[in-house]
Protein backbone atom coordinates (compact mmCIF):
# COMPACT_ATOMS: atom_id res chain seq x y z
CA UNK A 1 0.00 0.00 0.00
CA UNK A 2 1.58 3.42 -1.03
CA UNK A 3 2.00 6.13 2.03
CA UNK A 4 1.87 9.20 2.40
CA UNK A 5 3.65 10.99 4.89
CA UNK A 6 1.93 13.61 7.44
CA UNK A 7 3.55 16.37 9.32
CA UNK A 8 2.26 17.92 12.41
CA UNK A 9 2.97 20.89 13.51
CA UNK A 10 5.30 19.79 15.62
CA UNK A 11 7.39 18.48 13.13
CA UNK A 12 6.14 14.98 13.83
CA UNK A 13 5.83 12.37 10.41
CA UNK A 14 3.01 9.84 10.33
CA UNK A 15 3.65 8.00 7.66
CA UNK A 16 0.07 6.99 6.63
CA UNK A 17 -1.49 4.49 3.52
CA UNK A 18 -3.21 7.28 0.75
CA UNK A 19 -6.44 6.09 0.80
CA UNK A 20 -6.77 6.37 4.32
CA UNK A 21 -5.45 10.16 3.95
CA UNK A 22 -7.43 11.07 1.20
CA UNK A 23 -10.35 10.48 4.12
CA UNK A 24 -9.52 14.82 4.38
CA UNK A 25 -10.97 16.09 1.28
CA UNK A 26 -8.47 18.44 2.20
CA UNK A 27 -5.32 16.10 1.57
CA UNK A 28 -7.10 14.50 -1.26
CA UNK A 29 -7.23 17.80 -3.38
CA UNK A 30 -4.03 18.46 -2.56
CA UNK A 31 -2.52 15.36 -3.86
CA UNK A 32 -5.29 15.86 -7.17
CA UNK A 33 -4.27 19.14 -7.56
CA UNK A 34 -0.55 18.80 -7.37
CA UNK A 35 -0.46 15.63 -9.34
CA UNK A 36 1.27 13.84 -7.13
CA UNK A 37 2.12 10.12 -7.44
CA UNK A 38 0.93 7.48 -5.41
CA UNK A 39 4.31 5.51 -5.41
CA UNK A 40 5.86 8.96 -4.53
CA UNK A 41 6.27 8.93 -0.36
CA UNK A 42 5.21 12.97 -0.38
CA UNK A 43 5.13 14.66 3.53
CA UNK A 44 2.60 17.03 3.62
CA UNK A 45 2.89 19.42 5.77
CA UNK A 46 -0.12 19.77 8.47
CA UNK A 47 0.62 23.47 10.14
CA UNK A 48 -2.62 23.68 12.15
CA UNK A 49 -2.79 19.76 13.84
CA UNK A 50 -0.41 18.79 16.41
CA UNK A 51 0.95 15.43 16.60
CA UNK A 52 -1.63 14.07 18.98
CA UNK A 53 -4.73 15.53 17.16
CA UNK A 54 -3.10 14.06 14.06
CA UNK A 55 -2.39 10.77 15.49
CA UNK A 56 -6.25 10.95 16.90
CA UNK A 57 -7.81 11.90 13.35
CA UNK A 58 -4.87 9.15 11.80
CA UNK A 59 -6.57 6.52 14.23
CA UNK A 60 -10.01 7.58 13.30
CA UNK A 61 -9.84 7.20 9.81
CA UNK A 62 -7.88 4.09 9.73
CA UNK A 63 -10.80 2.67 11.81
CA UNK A 64 -13.34 4.35 9.00
CA UNK A 65 -11.70 3.91 5.96
CA UNK A 66 -14.08 1.49 4.73
CA UNK A 67 -17.15 3.03 5.60
CA UNK A 68 -19.96 4.44 3.02
CA UNK A 69 -19.46 7.74 1.68
CA UNK A 70 -22.26 10.00 3.76
CA UNK A 71 -24.99 11.10 2.27
CA UNK A 72 -25.55 14.99 2.03
CA UNK A 73 -26.57 16.99 4.23
CA UNK A 74 -30.72 18.01 4.09
CA UNK A 75 -31.58 20.93 5.79
CA UNK A 76 -35.73 20.05 6.36
CA UNK A 77 -34.15 17.17 8.41
CA UNK A 78 -34.11 16.81 11.99
CA UNK A 79 -30.62 16.05 13.01
CA UNK A 80 -30.36 13.05 15.09
CA UNK A 81 -27.49 13.01 17.68
CA UNK A 82 -28.50 9.88 19.17
CA UNK A 83 -26.39 7.88 16.07
CA UNK A 84 -23.17 8.02 17.39
CA UNK A 85 -21.47 4.36 17.02
CA UNK A 86 -20.32 3.02 20.14
CA UNK A 87 -16.50 3.00 19.01
CA UNK A 88 -17.08 6.46 18.34
CA UNK A 89 -18.39 7.42 21.72
CA UNK A 90 -15.49 5.65 22.69
CA UNK A 91 -12.88 7.03 20.73
CA UNK A 92 -14.70 10.24 21.27
CA UNK A 93 -14.19 10.03 25.36
CA UNK A 94 -11.24 12.86 25.92
CA UNK A 95 -11.54 15.87 27.75
CA UNK A 96 -13.28 19.12 26.33
CA UNK A 97 -10.15 20.57 24.94
CA UNK A 98 -9.26 17.09 22.88
CA UNK A 99 -12.62 17.45 21.75
CA UNK A 100 -12.53 20.69 20.45
CA UNK A 101 -8.85 20.25 18.76
CA UNK A 102 -10.34 17.14 16.84
CA UNK A 103 -13.13 19.48 15.47
CA UNK A 104 -11.01 21.64 14.63
CA UNK A 105 -8.76 19.47 12.94
CA UNK A 106 -11.93 17.81 11.05
CA UNK A 107 -12.80 21.25 9.75
CA UNK A 108 -9.32 22.27 8.64
CA UNK A 109 -8.84 18.71 7.08
CA UNK A 110 -12.30 18.29 5.94
CA UNK A 111 -13.37 15.50 7.15
CA UNK A 112 -17.02 15.24 7.19
CA UNK A 113 -17.43 12.03 9.44
CA UNK A 114 -15.43 13.00 12.33
CA UNK A 115 -16.44 16.65 12.17
CA UNK A 116 -20.37 15.32 12.46
CA UNK A 117 -19.42 12.75 15.03
CA UNK A 118 -17.60 15.58 17.10
CA UNK A 119 -20.08 18.33 16.85
CA UNK A 120 -22.51 15.83 17.75
CA UNK A 121 -21.07 15.10 21.42
CA UNK A 122 -20.79 18.36 22.06
CA UNK A 123 -24.64 18.94 20.91
CA UNK A 124 -25.45 16.18 23.17
CA UNK A 125 -23.46 17.92 25.60
CA UNK A 126 -25.49 20.53 25.76
CA UNK A 127 -28.81 19.49 25.28
CA UNK A 128 -31.46 19.27 27.77
CA UNK A 129 -29.52 21.37 30.06
CA UNK A 130 -30.05 24.64 31.15
CA UNK A 131 -28.43 27.71 30.24
CA UNK A 132 -26.50 27.60 34.03
CA UNK A 133 -25.61 24.19 33.20
CA UNK A 134 -24.15 24.90 29.90
CA UNK A 135 -21.87 27.77 31.44
CA UNK A 136 -20.72 25.31 34.00
CA UNK A 137 -20.07 22.47 31.22
CA UNK A 138 -18.07 24.67 29.07
CA UNK A 139 -16.79 27.20 31.32
CA UNK A 140 -18.93 30.05 29.56
CA UNK A 141 -19.02 33.40 31.71
CA UNK A 142 -22.19 35.07 31.66
CA UNK A 143 -21.41 38.28 30.24
CA UNK A 144 -24.91 39.43 29.86
CA UNK A 145 -25.99 42.49 31.76
CA UNK A 146 -29.26 42.10 34.43
CA UNK A 147 -31.32 44.08 31.63
CA UNK A 148 -30.40 42.39 28.99
CA UNK A 149 -30.83 38.95 30.38
CA UNK A 150 -33.61 39.77 32.13
CA UNK A 151 -35.05 41.35 28.12
CA UNK A 152 -33.95 37.44 26.77
CA UNK A 153 -35.59 35.76 29.61
CA UNK A 154 -38.99 37.50 28.85
CA UNK A 155 -39.03 36.91 25.41
CA UNK A 156 -38.71 33.86 25.97
CA UNK A 157 -41.40 33.60 29.11
CA UNK A 158 -44.42 32.76 26.33
CA UNK A 159 -44.06 29.23 26.41
CA UNK A 160 -42.94 29.17 29.83
CA UNK A 161 -46.20 29.69 31.02
CA UNK A 162 -48.31 26.66 30.02
CA UNK B 1 -9.29 25.49 23.71
CA UNK B 2 -13.03 25.97 25.03
CA UNK B 3 -16.58 26.04 22.70
CA UNK B 4 -16.68 29.33 22.36
CA UNK B 5 -12.79 29.59 20.66
CA UNK B 6 -14.06 27.03 17.78
CA UNK B 7 -15.29 28.98 14.22
CA UNK B 8 -18.90 30.48 14.20
CA UNK B 9 -19.29 27.96 11.12
CA UNK B 10 -18.60 24.55 13.51
CA UNK B 11 -20.53 26.60 16.13
CA UNK B 12 -23.32 26.59 14.18
CA UNK B 13 -23.02 22.64 12.49
CA UNK B 14 -23.02 22.25 16.66
CA UNK B 15 -26.43 24.01 17.26
CA UNK B 16 -27.96 22.73 13.98
CA UNK B 17 -28.02 19.27 16.08
CA UNK B 18 -30.23 20.98 18.53
CA UNK B 19 -34.03 21.56 18.07
CA UNK B 20 -35.33 25.31 17.62
CA UNK B 21 -36.84 25.49 20.94
CA UNK B 22 -33.41 24.36 22.68
CA UNK B 23 -31.53 26.97 20.54
CA UNK B 24 -34.22 29.97 21.81
CA UNK B 25 -33.95 28.86 25.18
CA UNK B 26 -29.69 28.83 24.81
CA UNK B 27 -29.87 32.32 24.21
CA UNK B 28 -29.54 32.85 27.71
CA UNK B 29 -25.97 31.67 27.98
CA UNK B 30 -24.31 34.20 27.24
CA UNK B 31 -24.09 37.40 24.38
CA UNK B 32 -22.42 35.10 21.76
CA UNK B 33 -24.50 32.33 22.62
CA UNK B 34 -27.58 34.82 21.93
CA UNK B 35 -26.13 36.33 18.98
CA UNK B 36 -25.60 32.95 17.13
CA UNK B 37 -28.60 31.33 18.28
CA UNK B 38 -30.76 34.87 17.37
CA UNK B 39 -28.92 34.13 14.14
CA UNK B 40 -29.96 30.89 13.58
CA UNK B 41 -33.48 31.37 14.82
CA UNK B 42 -34.29 34.06 12.10
CA UNK B 43 -32.51 31.68 9.46
CA UNK B 44 -34.75 28.96 10.88
CA UNK B 45 -37.96 31.15 9.93
CA UNK B 46 -36.69 32.04 6.79
CA UNK B 47 -35.89 28.32 5.63
CA UNK B 48 -39.26 27.11 7.08
CA UNK B 49 -41.02 29.82 4.25
CA UNK B 50 -39.34 29.06 1.39
CA UNK B 51 -39.95 25.49 2.18
CA UNK B 52 -43.68 25.75 2.87
CA UNK B 53 -43.79 28.31 -0.40
CA UNK B 54 -41.83 25.15 -2.43
CA UNK B 55 -44.60 22.99 -0.92
CA UNK B 56 -47.52 24.45 -1.59
CA UNK B 57 -46.27 25.26 -4.86
CA UNK B 58 -45.82 21.79 -5.64
CA UNK B 59 -48.89 20.65 -4.14
CA UNK B 60 -50.57 23.60 -6.33
CA UNK B 61 -49.68 22.52 -9.36
CA UNK B 62 -50.42 18.72 -8.63
CA UNK B 63 -53.98 19.95 -7.70
CA UNK B 64 -56.84 19.68 -10.29
CA UNK B 65 -58.26 23.48 -11.51
CA UNK B 66 -61.46 22.68 -10.41
CA UNK B 67 -62.73 23.65 -6.91
CA UNK B 68 -65.71 20.65 -6.62
CA UNK B 69 -62.37 17.88 -8.30
CA UNK B 70 -60.52 19.70 -5.96
CA UNK B 71 -62.23 18.51 -2.70
CA UNK B 72 -61.95 14.98 -3.23
CA UNK B 73 -58.29 14.60 -4.57
CA UNK B 74 -56.06 12.69 -2.34
CA UNK B 75 -53.67 16.38 -2.10
CA UNK B 76 -56.85 18.17 -0.66
CA UNK B 77 -55.83 17.75 3.11
CA UNK B 78 -52.04 18.56 1.72
CA UNK B 79 -53.26 21.84 0.55
CA UNK B 80 -55.59 22.78 3.61
CA UNK B 81 -52.85 21.95 5.56
CA UNK B 82 -50.43 24.39 3.68
CA UNK B 83 -53.07 26.83 3.29
CA UNK B 84 -53.59 27.10 7.19
CA UNK B 85 -50.03 26.69 7.37
CA UNK B 86 -49.41 30.02 5.26
CA UNK B 87 -51.68 31.98 7.10
CA UNK B 88 -50.07 31.27 10.40
CA UNK B 89 -46.71 31.82 8.67
CA UNK B 90 -48.20 35.40 7.62
CA UNK B 91 -48.96 36.03 11.04
CA UNK B 92 -45.70 35.51 12.59
CA UNK B 93 -44.63 37.34 9.91
CA UNK B 94 -46.64 40.20 10.68
CA UNK B 95 -45.97 40.38 14.25
CA UNK B 96 -41.97 39.83 14.08
CA UNK B 97 -41.07 40.66 10.81
CA UNK B 98 -40.89 44.36 11.26
CA UNK B 99 -38.61 44.01 14.38
CA UNK B 100 -36.16 41.59 13.00
CA UNK B 101 -35.30 43.83 9.67
CA UNK B 102 -34.55 46.36 11.69
CA UNK B 103 -32.16 44.18 14.20
CA UNK B 104 -34.08 45.08 17.37
CA UNK B 105 -34.76 41.18 17.76
CA UNK B 106 -34.72 37.78 16.61
CA UNK B 107 -37.33 35.31 15.21
CA UNK B 108 -37.97 34.45 19.55
CA UNK B 109 -40.42 31.07 19.19
CA UNK B 110 -37.87 28.84 18.27
CA UNK B 111 -40.62 26.31 19.95
CA UNK B 112 -43.15 27.37 16.46
CA UNK B 113 -40.20 26.85 14.05
CA UNK B 114 -40.08 23.16 15.26
CA UNK B 115 -44.22 22.93 15.39
CA UNK B 116 -43.97 24.05 11.23
CA UNK B 117 -41.01 21.87 10.64
CA UNK B 118 -43.40 19.05 12.02
CA UNK B 119 -46.02 20.08 10.22
CA UNK B 120 -44.45 20.32 7.39
CA UNK B 121 -42.40 17.25 7.43
CA UNK B 122 -45.98 15.53 7.69
CA UNK B 123 -47.18 16.75 4.81
CA UNK B 124 -44.02 16.04 2.96
CA UNK B 125 -44.06 12.59 3.59
CA UNK B 126 -47.42 11.28 4.65
CA UNK B 127 -49.75 10.28 1.52
CA UNK B 128 -52.71 10.37 3.75
CA UNK B 129 -51.97 13.24 6.48
CA UNK B 130 -54.61 13.95 9.43
CA UNK B 131 -57.06 16.87 8.97
CA UNK B 132 -56.07 20.15 9.04
CA UNK B 133 -57.06 21.09 12.05
CA UNK B 134 -55.75 18.49 13.75
CA UNK B 135 -51.88 19.06 12.63
CA UNK B 136 -51.91 22.50 13.02
CA UNK B 137 -53.98 22.59 16.72
CA UNK B 138 -50.32 22.84 18.32
CA UNK B 139 -48.93 25.36 16.13
CA UNK B 140 -52.39 27.14 16.26
CA UNK B 141 -52.16 27.41 20.13
CA UNK B 142 -48.27 28.14 20.48
CA UNK B 143 -48.08 30.40 17.07
CA UNK B 144 -51.37 32.47 19.20
CA UNK B 145 -49.54 31.96 22.78
CA UNK B 146 -46.27 33.48 21.18
CA UNK B 147 -47.74 36.87 19.03
CA UNK B 148 -49.93 37.37 21.95
CA UNK B 149 -47.59 37.70 24.40
CA UNK B 150 -44.79 39.23 21.55
CA UNK B 151 -47.58 41.59 20.86
CA UNK B 152 -48.48 42.24 24.98
CA UNK B 153 -45.12 42.69 26.65
CA UNK B 154 -42.54 42.94 23.87
CA UNK B 155 -43.48 44.83 21.14
CA UNK B 156 -44.08 47.83 22.97
CA UNK B 157 -40.41 48.77 24.06
CA UNK B 158 -39.63 47.16 20.78
CA UNK B 159 -41.79 49.81 18.99
CA UNK B 160 -40.44 52.76 21.72
CA UNK B 161 -36.93 51.61 20.38
CA UNK B 162 -38.05 52.01 16.73
CA UNK B 163 -39.43 55.51 17.10
CA UNK B 164 -36.21 55.95 18.49
CA UNK B 165 -34.33 54.86 16.18
CA UNK B 166 -36.80 56.47 13.45
CA UNK B 167 -36.45 60.04 15.40
CA UNK B 168 -32.90 59.94 15.71
CA UNK B 169 -31.15 59.27 12.20
CA UNK B 170 -33.92 61.94 11.32
CA UNK B 171 -31.09 64.31 10.99
CA UNK B 172 -29.12 62.02 8.95
CA UNK B 173 -30.32 62.52 5.84
CA UNK B 174 -29.64 66.50 6.27
CA UNK B 175 -26.68 66.08 7.48
CA UNK B 176 -25.45 63.38 4.41
CA UNK B 177 -26.50 66.22 2.27
CA UNK B 178 -24.65 68.90 3.37
CA UNK B 179 -21.49 67.31 4.68
CA UNK B 180 -19.53 66.43 1.36
CA UNK B 181 -19.00 70.11 0.42
CA UNK B 182 -16.53 68.51 -1.77
CA UNK B 183 -18.90 67.10 -3.70
CA UNK B 184 -21.38 69.86 -4.31
CA UNK B 185 -18.69 71.97 -5.54
CA UNK B 186 -17.74 68.98 -7.90
CA UNK B 187 -20.79 69.00 -8.99
CA UNK B 188 -21.02 72.70 -9.90
CA UNK B 189 -17.35 72.46 -11.87
CA UNK B 190 -19.14 69.65 -13.49
CA UNK B 191 -22.29 71.98 -14.24
CA UNK B 192 -20.05 74.77 -15.50
CA UNK B 193 -18.33 72.18 -17.99
CA UNK B 194 -21.05 71.12 -19.14
CA UNK B 195 -22.91 74.63 -19.65
CA UNK B 196 -18.98 75.64 -21.32
CA UNK B 197 -19.36 72.20 -23.51
CA UNK B 198 -23.20 73.01 -25.04
CA UNK B 199 -21.46 76.69 -25.95
CA UNK B 200 -18.76 74.98 -27.47
CA UNK B 201 -20.56 72.56 -29.49
CA UNK B 202 -22.83 75.51 -30.55
CA UNK B 203 -19.93 77.39 -31.79
CA UNK B 204 -18.30 74.40 -33.55
CA UNK B 205 -22.11 73.65 -35.05
CA UNK B 206 -22.64 76.93 -36.60
CA UNK B 207 -18.77 77.20 -37.67
CA UNK B 208 -19.70 73.34 -39.71
CA UNK B 209 -22.56 75.21 -40.83
CA UNK B 210 -20.88 77.66 -42.35
CA UNK B 211 -17.80 75.30 -43.79
CA UNK B 212 -21.13 73.50 -45.11
CA UNK B 213 -22.23 76.31 -47.11
CA UNK B 214 -18.89 77.82 -48.04
CA UNK B 215 -17.75 73.91 -49.67
CA UNK B 216 -21.35 74.06 -51.47
CA UNK B 217 -20.17 77.54 -53.08
CA UNK B 218 -16.83 76.14 -53.82
CA UNK B 219 -18.37 73.05 -55.49
CA UNK B 220 -20.81 75.01 -57.76
CA UNK B 221 -17.77 77.20 -58.59
CA UNK B 222 -16.07 74.20 -59.63
CA UNK B 223 -19.00 72.97 -61.31
CA UNK B 224 -19.01 76.52 -63.55
CA UNK B 225 -15.51 76.26 -64.38
CA UNK B 226 -15.66 72.34 -65.96
CA UNK B 227 -18.36 73.28 -67.75
CA UNK B 228 -16.84 76.98 -69.01
CA UNK B 229 -13.77 74.42 -69.84
CA UNK B 230 -15.84 72.33 -72.05
CA UNK B 231 -17.30 75.27 -73.80
CA UNK B 232 -13.86 76.91 -74.61
CA UNK B 233 -12.35 73.28 -75.45
CA UNK B 234 -15.18 73.12 -78.17
CA UNK B 235 -14.28 76.62 -79.14
CA UNK B 236 -10.87 75.97 -79.54
CA UNK B 237 -11.74 72.86 -81.70
CA UNK B 238 -14.42 75.27 -84.14
CA UNK B 239 -11.02 77.61 -84.18
CA UNK B 240 -8.82 75.16 -85.53
CA UNK B 241 -11.15 73.99 -88.03
CA UNK B 242 -12.10 77.69 -88.62
CA UNK B 243 -8.13 78.23 -88.99
CA UNK B 244 -7.51 75.15 -91.41
CA UNK B 245 -10.21 76.64 -93.82
CA UNK B 246 -8.55 80.13 -94.11
CA UNK B 247 -5.20 78.07 -94.56
CA UNK B 248 -6.91 76.08 -97.44
CA UNK B 249 -8.36 79.52 -98.58
CA UNK B 250 -4.60 80.76 -99.07
CA UNK B 251 -3.23 78.43 -100.81
CA UNK B 252 -6.16 78.43 -103.09
CA UNK B 253 -5.44 82.02 -103.14
CA UNK B 254 -2.01 81.52 -103.72
CA UNK B 255 -2.34 78.88 -106.27
CA UNK B 256 -4.85 81.40 -108.39
CA UNK B 257 -2.38 84.48 -108.13
CA UNK B 258 0.92 82.42 -109.11
CA UNK B 259 -1.94 81.48 -112.10
CA UNK B 260 -2.53 85.02 -112.74
CA UNK B 261 1.12 86.19 -112.83
CA UNK B 262 2.26 83.65 -115.45
CA UNK B 263 -0.79 84.83 -117.44
CA UNK B 264 0.05 88.63 -116.25
CA UNK B 265 3.31 88.21 -117.45
CA UNK B 266 2.60 87.06 -120.89
CA UNK B 267 -0.07 89.37 -121.60
CA UNK B 268 2.49 91.67 -119.96
CA UNK B 269 5.32 91.18 -122.31
CA UNK B 270 3.17 91.24 -125.56
CA UNK B 271 2.20 94.86 -124.54
CA UNK B 272 5.87 95.77 -124.02
CA UNK B 273 6.88 94.06 -127.43
CA UNK B 274 4.20 95.86 -128.88
CA UNK B 275 4.93 99.22 -127.28
CA UNK B 276 6.87 102.17 -129.34
CA UNK B 277 10.39 102.71 -127.17
CA UNK B 278 9.67 106.20 -126.71
CA UNK B 279 9.42 106.25 -122.50
CA UNK B 280 11.55 104.07 -120.27
CA UNK B 281 13.69 104.38 -118.14
CA UNK B 282 15.89 101.64 -117.12
CA UNK B 283 14.43 102.32 -113.68
CA UNK B 284 11.28 102.55 -114.30
CA UNK B 285 10.30 99.52 -116.09
CA UNK B 286 10.43 97.03 -113.25
CA UNK B 287 7.85 99.29 -111.96
CA UNK B 288 5.82 99.63 -115.47
CA UNK B 289 5.73 96.01 -115.38
CA UNK B 290 4.62 95.42 -111.33
CA UNK B 291 1.88 98.33 -111.71
CA UNK B 292 0.54 96.32 -115.03
CA UNK B 293 0.16 93.22 -113.14
CA UNK B 294 -1.43 94.91 -110.32
CA UNK B 295 -4.21 96.45 -113.39
CA UNK B 296 -4.64 93.19 -114.34
CA UNK B 297 -5.25 91.63 -110.68
CA UNK B 298 -7.75 94.51 -109.98
CA UNK B 299 -9.18 93.73 -113.43
CA UNK B 300 -9.32 89.49 -112.15
CA UNK B 301 -9.98 89.23 -108.60
CA UNK B 302 -12.85 90.27 -107.20
CA UNK B 303 -11.24 92.48 -104.93
CA UNK B 304 -10.99 96.69 -105.30
CA UNK B 305 -9.32 99.59 -103.30
CA UNK B 306 -10.92 102.47 -101.77
CA UNK B 307 -9.42 105.18 -99.59
CA UNK B 308 -11.32 104.18 -96.79
CA UNK B 309 -10.24 100.67 -96.53
CA UNK B 310 -7.04 102.03 -97.66
CA UNK B 311 -6.80 104.67 -95.18
CA UNK B 312 -8.20 101.68 -92.56
CA UNK B 313 -5.80 99.61 -92.87
CA UNK B 314 -2.63 101.81 -93.46
CA UNK B 315 -3.46 105.29 -92.11
CA UNK B 316 -0.01 106.65 -92.17
CA UNK B 317 0.21 106.06 -95.91
CA UNK B 318 -1.09 108.90 -97.87
CA UNK B 319 -1.62 108.76 -101.70
CA UNK B 320 0.61 110.45 -103.70
CA UNK B 321 1.03 111.83 -106.94
CA UNK B 322 2.84 109.81 -109.31
CA UNK B 323 6.55 111.12 -109.81
CA UNK B 324 6.84 108.87 -112.51
CA UNK B 325 5.06 108.55 -115.65
CA UNK B 326 3.26 105.75 -115.33
CA UNK B 327 2.75 103.19 -118.55
CA UNK B 328 -0.76 103.09 -118.40
CA UNK B 329 -3.44 101.59 -120.43
CA UNK B 330 -4.28 104.36 -120.83
CA UNK B 331 -1.48 106.15 -121.99
CA UNK B 332 -0.78 102.76 -124.40
CA UNK B 333 -3.52 103.49 -125.89
CA UNK B 334 -2.56 106.95 -126.64
CA UNK B 335 -5.78 107.48 -128.77
CA UNK B 336 -8.36 106.47 -127.05
CA UNK B 337 -7.62 109.54 -124.49
CA UNK B 338 -9.31 111.93 -125.92
CA UNK B 339 -12.27 110.01 -127.04
CA UNK B 340 -13.22 109.60 -123.72
CA UNK B 341 -14.53 112.90 -122.74
CA UNK B 342 -16.08 112.74 -126.25
CA UNK B 343 -18.20 109.84 -124.87
CA UNK B 344 -18.36 111.64 -122.18
CA UNK B 345 -19.83 114.76 -123.28
CA UNK B 346 -23.69 113.21 -123.60
CA UNK B 347 -23.90 112.24 -120.14
CA UNK B 348 -23.96 114.93 -117.23
CA UNK B 349 -20.97 117.06 -115.85
CA UNK B 350 -21.53 114.83 -112.77
CA UNK B 351 -20.59 111.85 -114.66
CA UNK B 352 -17.52 113.21 -116.19
CA UNK B 353 -15.92 114.07 -113.07
CA UNK B 354 -16.54 111.07 -112.02
CA UNK B 355 -14.70 109.27 -114.44
CA UNK B 356 -11.93 111.92 -113.60
CA UNK B 357 -11.96 110.97 -110.15
CA UNK B 358 -12.00 107.61 -110.58
CA UNK B 359 -8.78 107.94 -113.05
CA UNK B 360 -6.91 109.86 -110.35
CA UNK B 361 -8.07 107.22 -107.97
CA UNK B 362 -6.75 104.36 -110.03
CA UNK B 363 -3.56 106.29 -110.60
CA UNK B 364 -3.10 106.91 -106.43
CA UNK B 365 -3.62 103.25 -106.31
CA UNK B 366 -0.89 102.07 -108.60
CA UNK B 367 1.17 104.58 -106.72
CA UNK B 368 0.36 102.96 -103.49
CA UNK B 369 1.01 99.60 -104.99
CA UNK B 370 4.21 100.94 -106.07
CA UNK B 371 5.68 101.94 -102.47
CA UNK B 372 3.72 98.71 -101.11
CA UNK B 373 6.05 96.84 -103.84
CA UNK B 374 8.63 96.19 -101.05
CA UNK B 375 5.94 95.23 -98.60
CA UNK B 376 5.83 91.34 -98.24
CA UNK B 377 3.49 89.69 -101.04
CA UNK B 378 1.23 87.96 -98.16
CA UNK B 379 1.00 90.93 -96.74
CA UNK B 380 -0.42 92.11 -100.01
CA UNK B 381 -2.53 89.26 -100.53
CA UNK B 382 -4.38 90.22 -97.65
CA UNK B 383 -5.95 93.04 -98.35
CA UNK B 384 -7.71 92.16 -101.01
CA UNK B 385 -9.99 90.35 -98.44
CA UNK B 386 -11.27 93.24 -96.90
CA UNK B 387 -12.10 95.30 -100.41
CA UNK B 388 -16.34 95.88 -100.35
CA UNK B 389 -18.33 95.78 -103.17
CA UNK B 390 -18.07 99.47 -103.96
CA UNK B 391 -14.60 99.28 -104.87
CA UNK B 392 -15.56 96.59 -106.92
CA UNK B 393 -18.21 98.37 -108.76
CA UNK B 394 -15.68 101.44 -108.90
CA UNK B 395 -13.17 98.97 -110.46
CA UNK B 396 -15.97 97.46 -113.18
CA UNK B 397 -16.94 100.65 -114.15
CA UNK B 398 -13.28 102.09 -114.51
CA UNK B 399 -12.76 99.51 -116.51
CA UNK B 400 -16.14 99.79 -118.92
CA UNK B 401 -14.78 103.70 -119.62
CA UNK B 402 -11.12 102.29 -120.37
CA UNK B 403 -12.51 99.85 -122.99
Amino acid sequence: MPNIKLQSSDNEVFPVDIEIAKCSVTIKTMLEDLGVDDEEEEVVPLPNVNSAILKKVIQWATYHKDDPPLPEDDENKEKRTDDISSWDADFLKVDQGTLFELILAANYLDIKGLLDVTCKTVANMIKGKSPEEIRKTFNIKNDFTAAEEDQVRKENEWCEEK
Amino acid sequence: MDLLGLPVVVLENIFSYLSYDEIAKNRLVSKSFNEICSRLLNRGFLMIERRHALALKTVKAQLPRRESERRYHPLARHSDILTSLETRISMLNMTYTKFIDNGICCFIPGKVIDEMRRVLTIVETSKTPPRAHEVLQELRDISSMAIEHFDDKISPAFRKKLQEGVTQPAPRPTHAVLAPLALRQELCVLRRRCALNARLSLHLASQYNKHHARMLEYKKIAWRQRKTIRCMMRRQKDQESAIAELKKRIEECDIKYSELTHTNQAVGGKAIAGASGEVASTSAQPLRHFGSQIKLDLSVLPIGTSKRSQSKMMPNIKPRKPLIKLPSLSEEDSEPPPKIPKMDDKPTPSTSKKTQSTIAKIRGIANEIRTLSSINIENKMKRPLSLNALDLFEIECKKQKLD
